[in-house]
């Protein structure tokens, strides 16, 4: 499709990134998720910003640096969407509030606990903490029982869900990690496996948002199938990264001053890199 | 908020049985079997979060469990209800909502109250939805802490009174 074509409103990108791949990057405004996933799939995008989500300028300069440089993202993921200040070691340490290392496969509820305990002081809205404890439920999950027992093909959900086919291999322990701004907070999960294959990630949510969900449950062996899109729904921003058979990083934003009705209109913005 | 492991504590007056469930409905919630012939009475109060295989679990049992004589939901949290409008299958035609909670916030006061709605009183399904007046501790009025289109989707939905 090309620009002209498409039912959304473009910015001058040529003033941002005059030299290349200007098809990764999409800048635009209230576009539905499903349009947006269409696009994903089917065209060359990476970056999708718009404009009345929350901090327009700071999340155009997400998208330049993970395509740019990618291991700022993977190595200070907080600060580089949140961009107080420029990410670095230093940043990074002071934005990041919790950070969890998985050491045994039940320590889920332990981190749901701090989870919630460091929201709450934050916001006191239900909805929100809901909203950033399920999304947290299922980065770990994902990362505990899909990140270590899948190949690159995802054609597999990963081990069955019980904690007995579970080992946490030392070297290759999951990180959970948390921090806010002002507007907004940052949760993030990485594991050391880089197995997720983000094109069935996305073609699995596009096919939530397509579908009636409970015909998209799987209802046999593994997940269920529909943890990723409940991570889309609950989040403002999400930032998917992988270095393949490296590391997985997905990181979600949430706006926190919002009210749930502003929150759940808020048009999402969202980033892969791939490599 | 304690997010203890999945409960279900089980008591019977006369023929009816009653389920209290509590703790987080995941991965490691079992669901405990059921006569049919018996009406079943579940209580999810103590719910305090449901994730996507949690999900799962429920709507494969409601489903099997089309056929049982009624199952009448009550006292259901916002973690609960608010699935409702994500999946169609979270309840079936021989499930009634006999009450569940809807949040309130104040924004400003950062209070949080969870107003219990009756069928009945409060709303029917596919029938009224009665919204009230909310005020917090200190007067001032307070806002629904959801998406009101989508929380209440469930009630157009027509089901057994």
């Amino acid at each position: 499709m090309s620009q002209s074509d498409s039912p959304f409103e473009f910015m001058e990108l040529n003033q941002i990134s005059p030299e290349k791949d200007l098809e990764k990057f999409l800048f635009t405004d209230n576009a539905p998720t499903l349009a947006i996933l269409d696009m994903f799939l089917n065209q060359k995008l990476h970056h999708v910003v718009q404009r009345s989500n929350l901090e327009h300028d700071k999340e155009i300069l997400v998208s330049l640096d993970m395509d740019r440089d990618p291991n700022c993202f993977f190595t200070h993921p907080i600060s580089t969407i949140l961009r107080i200040e420029n990410p670095n070691d230093e940043t990074e340490k002071k934005l990041r509030k919790i950070s969890f290392e998985v050491v045994n496969s039940d320590d889920k509820n332990k981190l749901l606990e701090d989870v919630a305990n460091y929201v709450r002081g934050l916001t006191k809205a239900n909805s929100l903490i809901n909203e950033v404890l399920n999304t947290a439920d299922e980065l770990y999950t994902n990362a505990i029982y899909n990140a270590p027992y899948v190949d690159y093909s995802n054609d597999k959900s990963g081990a069955e869900r019980d904690l007995k086919n579970i080992k946490i291999v030392e070297d290759k322990r999951p990180h959970v990690f948390i921090g806010h701004d002002s507007d907004r907070i940052v949760l993030g999960c990485s594991d050391k496996f880089g197995m997720l294959n983000i094109r069935k990630l996305l073609e699995r949510v596009k096919k939530c948002y397509e579908n009636e969900l409970s015909k998209v449950i799987n209802y046999e062996n593994g997940g269920a199938g529909i943890g990723a899109f409940m991570i889309f729904e609950s989040s403002a921003s999400v930032y998917i990264g992988v270095k393949q058979g490296i590391q997985t990083q997905i990181c979600c934003s949430f706006a926190y001053k919002l009210s749930s009705v502003s929150r759940s209109q808020l048009p999402k913005n969202i980033h892969i890199y791939s490599g | 908020m304690s997010l203890g492991p999945f409960k279900c504590e089980i008591s019977v007056d006369k023929s009816v049985v009653t389920w209290k469930f509590s703790g987080v409905m995941n991965e490691h919630m079992v669901i405990p079997s059921i006569d049919k012939t018996s009406p079943l009475i579940i209580n999810l109060r103590g719910v305090k979060m449901v994730n996507s295989y949690g999900l799962k679990i429920w709507t494969k049992w409601i489903n099997a469990n089309s056929d049982l004589l009624s199952i009448t939901l009550e006292e259901c949290p916002y973690v609960f209800v608010n699935n409702f409008s994500m999946i169609n299958g979270l309840v079936t035609s021989n499930t009634i909502i006999k009450s569940f909670f809807v949040p309130f916030f104040n924004d400003q006061s950062q209070e949080r109250r969870d107003i219990l709605f009756q069928q009945g009183t409060d709303y029917e399904v596919g029938g009224f939805l009665r919204l009230p007046d909310v005020k917090d501790s200190q007067g001032e009025y307070m806002e629904l802490d959801v998406n009101p289109t989508r929380y209440f989707s469930f009630l157009k939905r027509k089901s057994k009174k």
